[in-house]
């Protein structure tokens, strides 16, 4: 089947082509409403400088109060961040690759330092950074990001947490093991830079096949292997470590529903 | 505080007004139904005088600018602070039921009406804005707040999963397209 004629079809079931004709009723309502509209009074743009202003100056308040923060959740904590351009390359929706690319092979080299080999259970990529989801073989979670950019050191940070859950999601749930910030600033030439990124992990329920995470950087979709799920996007700013996040879940029947997912304390 | 709008700024806005009514009124209807869809398009035109000075100079991205506010007024009166919530599509009902053959082409509406009802929210939303609204993947990548390359990696996906159900047919028990509820799930962690 052609793209061009499931597109055809789907126009043909255009609900808004089948109602009465809108050029027509145009006419006297949108008449009235243009009316009061440009009698309604604008904001002056003095006042929205100033609330741009002090947008721009909190930002950079945080940056400094937070100073360089590495995540540290349970058992061990690499402190490798150095600022990236990881956030100008990130996208929405991530691709899955293989455990051999060169992002992954990154993190398990930065792993050896470790005892136990690496196990990857999840990877994927979002521009120039690898997400690995991986077991270190001694009960615990590894989440380990991985920048690389040719011609420059690779860049990223690992982060071990236990996971003590006691039971399985529900069918059509989710289950949160991570939610955490991380958060850089460094003074260069021009002034402070700032980076920072929420990483999320977990467990889904065998009949979920779909989560999309609302956050500020817009719908962010979870990469999903075998019931384990990971995404991460960048932020502006750090003013919760944990946040909590609101996710949108899709089952295989085709339901969907809007969850809440936290770290617990 | 305010300003008094200045001739200038009228015409301006009074050309995007009779420019893009239309389209804005369509976009509403395909996420709203028909009731109540002039007052989020007034609404939308209200918030986009209030912001005119963010109106973008290109008409395609003009169009998407209103697109996005529009989408905001929508949400905004459904859920209140989930307002980055994909927004469901209904598609029209397909009228009569001949009991003559059916061609290719109205077997094939007949299967994606059924099979558009098993997408997510977030898949018909793509999928709508690229072919119904016939946005460009910049235009609308700024109505998601995304990435232009994030929209087409959702489009291909989308485009995807529809198919696959056109022709797979959709799971066993049939279902309408739910609206989304909203409950929450803990987790410990150490």
């Amino acid at each position: 089947m052609r793209t061009t004629d499931l597109d055809d079809a789907l126009r043909s079931l255009d609900p808004a082509t089948s109602t009465a004709s809108t050029a027509a009723e145009r006419s006297h309502r949108a008449d009235v409403d243009l009316h009061r509209i440009l009698a309604t009074p604008r904001p002056q743009p003095a006042a929205r400088a100033a609330r741009s202003r002090r947008t721009m100056w909190r930002g950079g308040l945080v940056a400094v109060a937070v100073s360089a923060l590495v995540l540290v959740a349970g058992g061990v904590a690499f402190d490798i961040w150095r600022p990236t351009t990881a956030s100008a390359t990130w996208t929405s929706v991530g691709e899955q690759v293989a455990a051999d690319t060169p992002g992954v092979q990154q993190c398990a080299t930065w792993w050896q330092t470790q005892q136990a080999p690496l196990q990857p259970v999840l990877q994927e990529e979002r521009g120039d950074t690898t997400l690995v989801l991986a077991s270190d073989g001694a009960g615990g979670e590894l989440l380990c990001t991985a920048t690389l950019v040719p011609g420059q050191e690779p860049v990223g940070g690992m982060t071990s947490i236990k996971d003590t859950r006691d039971s399985e999601p529900a069918p059509d749930g989710a289950e949160v093991v991570f939610v955490d910030t991380s958060f850089q600033e460094a003074l260069v030439q021009n002034g402070w830079q700032s980076h920072g990124h929420i990483a999320v992990t977990g467990h889904l329920g065998e009949n979920v096949t779909d989560l999309v995470l609302e956050t500020s950087a817009g719908p962010v979709e979870a990469s999903i292997v075998d019931g384990r799920f990971a995404a991460w996007w960048p932020i502006q700013d750090d003013s919760d470590p944990h946040p909590e996040v609101v996710a949108t879940l899709t089952t295989a029947d085709g339901d969907s529903r809007t969850v809440t997912l936290r770290e617990a304390d | 505080m305010s300003t008094p709008q200045t001739p200038g700024d009228e015409q301006r806005f009074t050309a995007l007004f009779d420019d893009a009514y239309t389209d804005v009124l369509r976009f509403v209807r395909r996420r709203h139904g028909e009731d109540g869809a002039e007052d989020v398009v007034s609404d939308t035109f209200l918030t986009a005088w209030r912001r005119l000075d963010d109106l973008p100079t290109d008409h395609g991205n003009a169009r998407a600018w209103l697109f996005g506010i529009a989408r905001g007024t929508l949400a905004n009166s459904r859920r209140g602070a989930h307002r980055r919530q994909a927004l469901g599509i209904r598609l029209a009902a397909i009228e009569g039921s001949s009991a003559a053959p059916l061609d290719d082409s109205a077997a094939l509406t007949i299967d994606l009406a059924r099979a558009w009802r098993y997408l997510s929210a977030t898949d018909q939303e793509t999928l709508a804005l690229a072919v119904l609204d016939g946005l460009t993947s910049a235009q609308a990548a700024r109505v998601l707040s995304t990435t232009a390359v994030a929209f087409r990696l959702r489009l291909s996906r989308a485009r995807r999963r529809l198919r696959r159900l056109v022709d797979e047919g959709p799971p066993a028990l049939p279902r309408l397209a739910p609206a989304p509820t909203t409950d929450s799930t803990w987790e410990a962690t150490s």
